[in-house]
């Protein structure tokens, strides 16, 4: 059994800025080649599931959320993803601006396994992306080896 | 009279005795008075069945000589022939009497003959004047004697007791009579002398009230049917019938029927000799009040055809004080009606419900005939004039509530048991709308000192010598009534239930508009949260943008690689030109409707040109076509509103369409229904799956990542068309353009 486990990720971020900020934090960790992308709601469902022109594509061993999404936010596509055979275990950590309870509550209830508020202090996006990279990409284990 | 011994007589309560009193079968009293004879004859073959005794005070013969023979052995073929038509008319009143005689022993004996019949018999009453006065008078004129004065006394103005004592004068003056009274019965028979004529030198018994058990029933039912009732005298104790059979012969019709001895010591008890009795009957036949005439000196006979002359005037008086009784009435109803209306305009008005009654107290007193009033909602008391505490009234309320929780209306003469309180009230009248909404009506405590001609409470007595007795002391005896207020009338009910169908519309309104104000509210709270989220968020996000870039040009900068600080720099630039729109946008959002400007008929031409205008400077390059109808119908609106509509409308189109597109273009169109001015903008772009038309006009919606806008553009178009009352729909499919519909009402919108 290996001590790191080398992570790769889902991003579902609708906002091209926050997705290029956290592409070249992980590029920093020599990572950005375990980040694919997706930028609203229903196409990261039908990648997870692998529907349409995401057929073959791999099981990511992390989901990061965003909440507030086009077409279907993240609170939506994590309730489908428990309902999901295959998927209900499926590690998922909410990244997003919105601090609320009430955000924070549902997260939870539909099984978040992590919460994440964006920082908007100066500095600290950086130091948030490094702790994440560092913590979930390489110390976390996943539930099996895939 | 059915027998009851003394003993079980004497047990018997005061409602007993009543009750006994109630049950004498006096027209079956089988007795005349001793004035006349009584013969009754078969209608089939004039047989003699019955004939009084005092047939031999007046004949030379007994009653056994006649029972059993035919009336033909008797009269004479010419009196026969009277009998027979004045049977064949309804008019007994009119056409008797007759001038009849008997043929006895040779001899002829004249008589006042009075005849009727019932189903089996034939019934003729002899009639021996005892003063000896026969008058030569005829009916006719005797009635127009005693009407001819009264007709030109009575006023248009007169109120009842005005009428009343002219009847009493002109039927003492014609009558002679000691004392003539009129008695108007309650609607429980309790009667009350409204007018009288009378010796001078005889105690007054105005206004004196007398219980209804004075009366009882059966003899009410007799003054209904056989209007007049003479007793010649009370010392007269009546001749028996003697009949072929027991059976008893019914003299409900009868002029001469004795009557009952209880009444007799009645009139005893008061000193009286004579009386005669003229029922006042409604048109209806129901009957109103009596006129009673007493006789002091001995006793009092009045010839037949006067006796005819009094029903009939009394016929012909008794409906035209009946008559003035309910138009008084109508009069006081219509008076209080007149400001029905005010108050219900009142009602429909705008504005707090207790305020209106406190503020138009005169008018809602006035109409309602109370000193106080009150409002209850919900267990707060709003009152205003001459009431109970707001405790005791609440207190009062829910008494009352319990005592009647479905009525509309209900109305107390005095308070009921467990009310206490310290005002001057003595009675209510609540009107309910619900179990929580009621108004109370308040009157003030009528102190009366009632005057009763005796005590009501003792009007029969069991003597142990005398048997069942009517009470013997006639001493006025007054009672204080307390604890009471002027009783509710008719009217007052009346206008309490229209007043109650008025009050339950406001009130309904009222909860309809209070729903209303929730679910906007409702509404309002969730926009609030929305706002509140948004900030949270939305703004958050290009902050962190903002911050992100800085740290990232921070990193270049002292790595000296620069080739894309320039790149975060744009960036940053356009994260905070997103703010601003943001901002900008729920500045906006937050404002519709509520800046003070005027709605006005908006000409379309010149809008959407200036809009035209707008669009081809910023959208020349992209080749779009923006294309207009070319006779823009008017609209009734907020120029402003309207303009930000369509702008946002081909803002949202143009933003969609797709830079790619080959011939992008954009089409307002407009038409007009019966009620409303329809306008579309209608796009070729990659239009909107049906799945999504929901969301596209919530607040801070996008469907698109890469979407420039702020999720504020079509909420503010929905919001303004509502507040327009107009809709605006989306018609969408994926890949087939998207349209917006907008429909503004045609008639002048009120809260735009």
């Amino acid at each position: 059994m290996h001590l790191f486990h080398e992570a790769t990720f889902l991003l579902v971020e609708d906002d091209d800025d926050h997705a290029y900020l956290m592409r070249r934090a992980f590029a920093r960790h020599q990572a950005a080649e375990r980040l694919t992308r997706v930028s609203d709601g229903e196409e990261a469902l039908s990648y997870l599931k692998g529907e349409g022109c995401h057929a073959g594509r791999t099981l990511p061993d992390i989901v990061l959320l965003d909440i507030n999404l086009p077409k279907k936010n993240g609170l939506e596509v994590l309730r489908e993803l428990r309902g999901t055979p295959g998927l209900e275990q499926q590690t998922v950590i909410i990244v997003s601006t919105s601090a609320t309870e009430e955000d924070r509550e549902s997260a939870y209830k539909y099984g978040a396994n992590s919460y994440l508020v964006k920082p908007v202090e100066s500095g600290l996006f950086q130091d948030l992306m490094d702790l994440l990279i560092d913590y979930w990409g390489k110390w976390n284990l996943p539930p099996q080896s895939s | 009279m059915k027998s009851t011994s003394g003993l079980e007589m004497r047990e018997l309560s005061l409602e007993g005795k009543l009750e006994v009193c109630a049950r004498e079968e006096i027209h079956l009293a089988g007795r005349i008075q001793a004035h006349g004879i009584l013969l009754a004859m078969s209608l089939e073959d004039l047989r003699i069945h019955y004939a009084a005794e005092s047939l031999s005070s007046y004949l030379p013969l007994e009653v056994e000589d006649v029972l059993g023979t035919l009336l033909t052995d008797w009269v004479g073929p010419e009196d026969l022939e009277m009998m027979h038509q004045v049977l064949g008319t309804k008019a007994f009143t009119y056409n008797n009497p007759l001038e009849l005689s008997l043929q006895v022993q040779g001899q002829t004996f004249p008589f006042h003959g009075v005849v009727h019949s019932n189903e089996k018999f034939l019934i003729l009453e002899l009639e021996i004047d005892p003063t000896e006065e026969i008058s030569h008078e005829s009916g006719v004129d005797a009635y127009f004697r005693l009407t001819s004065d009264s007709l030109s006394s009575i006023q248009e103005h007169h109120q009842v007791h005005e009428i009343a004592q002219i009847v009493a004068r002109d039927l003492k003056s014609y009558t002679k009579f000691d004392r003539v009274m009129v008695y108007r019965f309650d609607p429980d028979f309790n009667g009350q002398v409204i007018a009288e004529a009378k010796e001078d030198h005889l105690e007054a018994f105005l206004n004196l009230r007398y219980p209804a058990s004075d009366i009882p029933p059966q003899a009410r039912e007799l003054y209904r049917k056989n209007p007049l009732r003479l007793i010649r005298s009370v010392h007269d104790q009546g001749v028996p019938l003697v009949g072929l059979k027991e059976t008893a012969l019914d003299l409900t019709w009868s002029t001469l029927r004795a009557v009952s001895p209880i009444h007799l010591t009645y009139l005893k008890n008061m000193g009286v000799e004579a009386s005669m009795s003229i029922s006042l009957l409604t048109p209806e036949g129901e009957l109103w009040g009596l006129v009673a005439c007493h006789h002091y000196q001995g006793e009092k006979f009045l010839p037949y055809k006067m006796r005819a002359a009094c029903t009939h005037y009394a016929m012909m008086l008794a409906p035209r004080m009946v008559e003035r009784e309910k138009s008084l009435q109508r009069e006081e109803e219509a008076q209080r009606r007149k400001v029905l209306p005010n108050a219900i305009r009142l009602l429909s008005e705008d504005g707090e419900l207790s305020e209106k009654l406190v503020g138009n107290d005169e008018l809602f007193l006035g109409l309602l005939g109370g000193e106080g009033l009150a409002v209850v909602v919900h267990d707060e008391v709003q009152k205003t004039g001459k009431t109970p505490s707001a405790e005791e009234v609440l207190a009062l309320d829910h008494l009352l509530e319990d005592l009647d929780s479905e009525g509309k209306i209900s109305l107390y003469h005095s308070f009921p048991k467990g009310f206490h309180h310290q005002s001057d009230c003595a009675g209510c009248l609540r009107i309910r709308i619900s179990s929580s909404w009621s108004v109370l009506v308040f009157r003030q405590e009528l102190i009366e000192h009632v005057q009763w001609g005796g005590n009501p409470d003792d009007p029969v007595i069991y003597k142990e010598e005398l048997g069942l007795q009517p009470r013997a002391s006639f001493d006025s005896f007054t009672r204080l009534v307390q604890g009471y207020c002027k009783p509710w009338t008719p009217i007052d009910e009346t206008i309490a239930l229209e007043f109650h169908s008025s009050l339950a519309a406001f009130v309904i309104r009222k909860a309809q508009h209070l729903e209303q104000l929730n679910t906007e509210l409702h509404h309002r709270n969730s926009e609030i949260q929305q706002f509140a989220y948004s900030v949270s968020h939305d703004l958050k996000s290009p902050l962190v943008t903002i911050s992100g870039y800085v740290q990232a040009i921070d990193e270049d900068l002292q790595a000296g690689e620069l080739h894309e600080v320039a790149d975060s720099l744009n960036r940053i630039k356009s994260a905070v030109s997103r703010m601003g729109r943001l901002i900008e946008g729920m500045l906006t959002f937050s404002r519709i409707g509520k800046q003070d400007l005027e709605s006005e008929d908006i000409d379309m031409k010149q809008l959407l040109q200036q809009i035209r205008k707008d669009f081809e400077s910023r959208h020349t390059e992209q080749g779009l076509e923006l294309e207009l109808p070319g006779k823009p119908l008017p609209i009734y609106g907020i120029r402003e509103d309207i303009t930000r509509i369509f702008q946002n409308l081909i803002e949202n189109a143009t933003k969609y369409i797709g830079e790619d597109h080959k011939s992008p273009e954009i089409i307002v169109s407009c038409s007009e229904s019966k009620n409303s001015v329809i306008y579309q903008v209608k796009d070729n772009g990659p239009g909107i799956a049906t799945r999504h038309h929901e969301r596209v006009f919530r607040l801070f919606e996008r469907l698109h990542s890469t979407d420039s806008g702020t999720g504020i553009g079509l909420a503010t178009v929905m919001r303004t068309m509502q507040q327009h009352q107009g809709s605006v729909t989306l018609q969408s499919e994926e890949g087939q353009g998207a349209l917006f519909r907008l429909e503004f009402p045609k008639q002048k919108s009120e809260s735009a």
